[in-house]
Formats: structure tokens, C-alpha cells, sequence
């Protein structure tokens, strides 16, 4: 038997045994805008609620006027956080994501929010769903020159909104 | 800032509460994330909406031509917490009136009904309700741990879902039960309570299902596999009970599953149960997951 690397928490075919052969929920999403609280340990606690919807890994992007600070990594959300990681965290909004694949294989750079930068400042997106045009939709992008970090579909809307938004995009 | 697609088919509720007394504005999939930070639930944003939150309070614009509402049914039946909002009252309450609604349709003597922990619970309640045959306790689960990394030993494994749920031998021996759930996939966990329930001396195990056979293949954000793992997809009700080895087996019908919403069903997506898509469908993406379809261009 052999023992299970700690920094890859995807089961293995055995442990899928294990679990309830339920339909998966793709993607729980948080947001709220309010300076002078701790938005991100918020947003933490909203992500902790909806845990049963995304169980893979969760993700917190946190702005502080014209800066965005952000935490993802695959795992459960009180896994993937703690007091000191939620400090540095600060700002005045946050949106927050706990990630269940559907499309993009399940590495960090797919955990969400995704965040870019864009003409009028930066973006993050916390998405939940499938684009079921995913496929024409990456390549008129790419026609247009965009580039992408990740393989998922949601990405490709922060791409699409880009030099149209500056606040983060939830939903 | 937060966008609903123009079928609504994922849920997002808008939130409020007030910081210094100022009201602030929440956004979340489900109304218990409002719960659990102490926000009061306003409204859901609507199925084309954009709602912008800023110093200034909340603006809505109505972005898309033509919204029609799509809720993704499962998010009714199983996926959302019970505790979480949709139409005004708990997903709890509609669970038990699916429940109550498969009693009517399905009846079957037996000396208890007990519920598939913990998503076929309020379903049990209300089919034990309808029927008047008591609701008992008959599997446990394991609420303390969450998902473990550690790989259970090959003995524990043959031995099944004891990990997570652990049947009552005193409950069950000797005893004719209706286990209820909200749903069944591929029919694997199914199987392996039913050998337990048996394991334990239930003489007679007929289970009950809160909603229809699943069918297709989600294409909208839920990971239902592809089609051919789906038992419903190649099976007759006859020959799942066999394979699930029960007594009997009865799944609740589309019309009743609807019914119990009360509100339109048309408002609902519910293209595992029927094939019926409301989103078109790309043919490359429909055929990685319908297999077993003839696809028509
Ligand atoms: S196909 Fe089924 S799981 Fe997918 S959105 Fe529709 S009702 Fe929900």
C-alpha cells in the first residue's frame, strides 16, 4: 500500500470507492463589499457554509483600492486557510470560491478566483457553472490575441470582461 | 459585482447587513452562507441581472434580451444545504413534500422507513409521514471526520461504506425497512447499503427514491458522469432493483418531483430526467458525455 502525498489532495481510484456516488456540485461563490470589516475572514466563513458545493479547492481575492491580494490552493477551505493567511488578506472587498472541477483538470492554477490584470485595474472572477461554449469561445479569444493561465472555461470571462471592469465579478 | 446567467440555472442570493450603521451587500451561492455571518437574506438576484455593489449601495441592471428562469431542479433535490432559501422556504420543506408526494405514489408495507444519511433524511420524514409507518434510524454517519486522505486498508475496503456510514443491528434485524434517498448515479453506494442493511438482518429492504431516474448527462456545472455510467441510462427500474438487490424499488415521478415545487414547472431545468436541454448543447461537448445517443444534427 502506498502511502498518499500530502500536497495532492485528489483521491485515488481506491478512495473513490468511498465516496457517495452522488452528482458533484460544481461551485459555490461569495462576495461582499464592506470597508472597516474583515472582509476576508468573512468571505471565509461564507466559503466554510457552502464547503459542500466545491470540495477541491477554495480561493479568496481580497481588494485594497487599486490592489488585489489573492489565496488559493487546492483542499478544503479550513484546510487551505488560517488566521495568518486571512491577514494578509486585507482590503475593503472580497470574493470567495470553493471549486468542485467540471472543466480543467484539478491543479492550483485552475482553483479560483482567477484574477488579471486589465486596462482599468486588476480582476478577479469567482464563477460557478460551465460555459457549455467554452470550446468557440477560447478560440475567438485566442484569435484576438488573448492568453490564458489556466484550462478552465471561467477564466475565459474575466478574458472577455477585460478593459470593461475593475471590481470583482462574482456569479 | 455579480451576474446571473439568463437561465438562472445556478442559484446566487443577495444578502444584507449592517456595518457601522451602514448596510452593506452580500453575495453567495446559498442563502446559509448569509446565515453563518450574520446577514439577512433580501432577494435572489435574477436570472439576468447584474447587481454592483459600491460605497453608494446596490445598482441592478437586467443585462440579458431574454431571461427565462431554468433552476437547476437537483440543486432543489439534493444539492443545496436544507437549511439554505429557495421560493421563500427551506430546501427542507420541499424535500419532505417530495417525501410525502412518493408515499402517495409508491406505497409499500413495511415496519419502518429510515433515510439514506444525510441527503435522503427529509424525504424519509415526509414519506414517514404520509404513510403513517414510523421513521426510524437505521444507518449512521460518521459526522466527525471529513474527507480523509488516509487510504483505507484492503480488508476495510471489501468491507465497504462502514467509513462513512455505519448500519443499527438492532434496528434493522428481523425487520422489513423503506429506505428513502434523494437519488441514485451509478447505483454503486446503493448497493453496498442494501448488502449492509442485509448484513445486518433486515428481512425486507424496499427503497424509495425522492426523484426520477437520472438519465442524461449534466451539462451545466454538475459532474454527473458520462451517460453510460449512469444505471438509469441502460437499466428498467426491474433490473436496477436486481442489481441494487431490493425487495422492490420505486423512484418518484418528473410530474410529482415538479408538482412539489409549487411553482411553475416550466421555471425548472431538468435535462438529466429528460434529455430536455434548455441551453443548447455544442455537439462535440454532447458527445464526450452521450454515449449512448444517436446524436441529431
Ligand atoms: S441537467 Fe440536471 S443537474 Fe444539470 S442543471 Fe439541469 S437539472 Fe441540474
Amino acid at each position: 500500500m502506498s502511502l498518499y502525498p500530502v500536497a495532492s489532495p485528489v483521491p485515488s481510484p481506491a478512495f473513490v470507492e468511498t465516496i457517495p456516488d452522488k452528482p458533484e456540485e460544481a461551485c459555490g461563490v461569495f462576495g461582499l463589499y464592506a470597508p472597516g470589516e474583515d472582509v476576508a475572514k468573512l468571505t471565509y466563513f461564507g466559503l466554510f457554509a457552502l464547503q459542500h458545493r466545491g470540495q477541491e479547492s477554495a480561493g479568496i481575492a481580497s481588494f485594497e483600492r487599486e490592489q488585489v491580494h489573492v489565496y488559493k490552493d487546492m483542499g478544503l477551505v479550513s484546510q487551505v486557510f488560517n488566521e495568518k493567511i486571512l491577514r494578509q488578506l486585507p482590503g475593503n472587498l472580497a470574493v470567495g470560491h470553493t471549486r468542485y472541477s467540471t472543466t480543467g483538470s484539478s491543479v492550483v492554477v485552475n482553483a479560483q478566483p482567477a484574477v488579471l490584470q486589465t486596462r482599468l485595474g486588476p480582476l478577479a472572477l469567482a464563477h460557478n457553472g460551465n460555459l457549455v461554449n467554452a470550446a468557440q469561445l477560447r478560440s475567438i479569444l485566442q484569435n484576438h490575441n488573448c492568453r490564458f493561465e489556466t484550462t478552465t472555461d471561467s477564466e475565459m470571462i474575466a478574458v472577455r470582461s477585460r478593459g470593461r471592469s475593475t471590481a470583482a465579478r462574482i456569479g | 459585482m455579480g451576474a446571473r446567467d439568463p437561465n438562472g440555472i445556478r442559484p446566487l442570493v443577495l444578502g444584507t447587513f449592517l456595518s457601522n450603521g451602514i448596510t452593506r451587500y452580500v453575495l453567495a451561492s446559498e442563502t446559509c452562507a448569509l446565515d453563518i455571518i450574520g446577514a439577512e437574506y433580501l432577494r435572489e438576484v435574477e436570472p439576468g441581472e447584474l447587481v454592483w455593489i459600491t460605497e453608494a449601495g446596490l445598482a441592478s441592471f437586467h443585462w440579458a434580451k431574454k431571461p427565462e428562469r431554468k433552476l437547476c431542479i437537483f440543486e432543489m433535490i439534493y444539492f443545496a444545504r436544507p437549511d439554505s432559501l429557495m421560493h421563500e422556504e427551506t430546501l427542507y420543506r420541499y424535500r419532505v413534500r417530495l417525501g410525502e408526494q412518493l408515499a402517495k405514489e409508491s406505497p409499500v408495507d413495511a415496519d419502518f422507513v429510515m433515510g439514506v444519511p444525510d441527503s435522503g433524511i427529509p424525504a424519509a420524514i415526509g414519506y414517514s409521514r404520509h404513510s403513517g409507518i414510523p421513521y426510524e434510524e437505521g444507518l449512521i454517519k460518521n459526522r466527525y471526520v471529513g474527507r480523509t486522505f488516509i487510504q483505507p486498508t484492503q480488508t476495510m475496503r471489501e468491507s465497504g461504506i462502514r467509513m462513512k456510514l455505519n448500519p443499527l443491528k438492532d434496528v434493522l434485524a428481523g425487520k422489513r425497512a423503506i429506505i428513502v434517498d434523494d437519488s441514485i448515479v451509478r447505483g454503486t453506494t446503493s448497493r453496498k447499503i442494501v448488502r449492509e442493511m442485509r448484513e445486518a438482518g433486515a428481512k425486507e429492504v424496499h427503497m424509495r427514491i425522492s426523484s426520477p431516474p437520472v438519465t442524461h448527462p449534466c451539462f451545466y456545472g454538475i459532474d454527473t458522469d458520462s451517460q453510460d455510467q449512469l444505471i438509469a441510462a441502460t437499466k428498467s427500474v426491474t433490473e436496477i432493483a436486481a442489481q441494487l438487490g431490493v425487495d422492490s424499488l420505486a423512484y418518484l415521478s418528473w410530474e410529482g418531483m415538479l408538482a412539489a415545487t409549487g411553482e411553475d414547472p416550466n421555471s425548472f431545468c431538468s435535462a438529466c430526467f429528460t434529455g430536455d436541454y434548455p441551453v443548447p448543447v455544442p455537439d462535440p461537448l454532447k458527445r464526450a458525455k452521450l454515449r449512448l445517443e444517436e446524436l441529431a444534427v
